[in-house]
């Protein structure tokens, strides 16, 4: 795991201690990089879809115009649905239905001469623009 | 237990191809003294898994081993994911995805000097990239079809048919006796291939024999 790393100019993340992206673990298996992310967000399944297909996009292009190798990135959305929140202050326990469906979102990109950091960063974003898209 | 290796580079249709053989190696009839016909190693090298959740939803048996490169970390791991598979299943099939970046070759190897057990491998070869990987990483592209019985060109959907002559061309560079089979995993695989793939699998074991 990546724990130590000067953040690229182009990355407006806020990071815990010891300078990691928060769910975004990187490793190295022999010369490929593996950076691996996921992110649960409460919205429409379709709409997700879509916009993280657009998005896997954008980041192959992104990968590419950096002179990187695209060795395989792939993305699994999974869908609970509905979902329940169940809660209580110590009176009665109230059981509420949300609306929209709680997608997990996981992303995992294999990629040869890519600089870490700022792959990181990218699929931070990734998670960030998607998140935001449903907000 | 009969072992197929699949192997080939990231990307290039192992967990596509995986799919439809193992569906149809279900579907066979065929006399075997275990109720299970099909079980499947994955081996992968993102921290999440991702091809071994859309195997299971597919409905088959899946061990799922993590990262290490599969003929060297991670050698203890696959020989035991192997042997318990071998004694709590007893499949007649085994099928082994490797990772994009493994040899599998070696992956052959060492389940042969550990178990005494011979694999057939499979290669896939992803016929829209071949010639930018090899310009970019020859040495493992070219690695991965050493000691393979079947190369399986894939995605020829995305190739011209003067292209796929090229590729099969530059392949016969790296391995001159493996069967090169063209195929497109994203359609459905024609009967008549994977019948081909599974009797060339079997021949070789019976020579083995
Ligand atoms: N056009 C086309 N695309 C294909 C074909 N076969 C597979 N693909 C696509 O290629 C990509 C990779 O396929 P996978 O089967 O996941 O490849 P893999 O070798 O298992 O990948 P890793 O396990 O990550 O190394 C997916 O987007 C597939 O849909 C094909 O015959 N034609
Ligand atoms: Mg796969």
């Amino acid at each position: 795991m990546i724990t130590k790393h000067n953040h690229a100019e182009s990355c407006n993340h806020h990071y815990h201690s010891g300078h990691h992206h928060h769910g975004i673990e990187s490793h190295l298996h022999d010369d490929a990089l593996v950076c691996s992310g996921k992110r649960d967000i409460i919205g429409d399944l379709e709409t997700i879809k879509q916009n993280l297909a657009d998005e896997i996009e954008i980041l192959a292009k992104w990968i590419q115009e950096m002179s990187g190798i695209i060795g395989h990135v792939k993305a699994l959305v999974q869908c609970d649905s509905p979902v329940t929140m169940i809660s209580t202050t110590g009176e009665d326990v109230t059981v509420k239905e949300i609306a929209g469906s709680s997608i997990h979102v996981s992303v995992v990109a294999i990629v040869f001469n890519t600089n870490v950091q700022s792959l990181e960063c990218r699929i931070a974003t990734l998670f960030d623009t998607l998140q935001k898209q449903t907000d | 237990m009969k072992i197929l290796i699949l192997g080939g580079f990231l990307g290039s249709g192992k967990t596509s191809v995986l799919l439809q053989l193992a569906e149809y190696l279900d579907s066979l009839e065929k006399e075997y003294h275990s109720e299970i016909k099909v079980a499947i190693v994955e081996n992968e090298i993102g921290a999440i898994g991702i091809d071994d959740k859309v195997l299971k939803k597919a409905g088959f048996n899946v061990s799922n081993l993590f990262s290490g490169c599969a003929c060297c970390s991670l050698t203890g791991e696959l020989v035991a994911s192997i042997k318990k598979i071998q004694t709590e299943l007893d499949p007649q099939w085994l099928i082994i995805e490797a990772t994009g970046v493994a040899y599998p070759g070696s992956i052959r190897k060492v389940i042969l000097a550990e178990l005494g057990l011979d694999a057939t491998i499979l290669t896939v070869a992803d016929a829209k990239r071949w010639q930018r990987l090899v310009n970019a990483m020859e040495l493992l592209v070219s690695g991965q079809l050493e000691d393979t019985s079947i190369v399986l060109l894939n995605k020829v959907d995305l190739v011209s048919s003067a292209e796929l002559k090229q590729v099969e061309h530059s392949i016969l560079n790296y391995n001159q006796t493996a069967a090169i089979i063209p195929i497109s995993a994203k359609a459905v695989i024609p009967e008549a291939i994977l019948k081909k793939i599974v009797n060339q699998a079997e021949a070789l074991d019976d020579n083995k024999a």
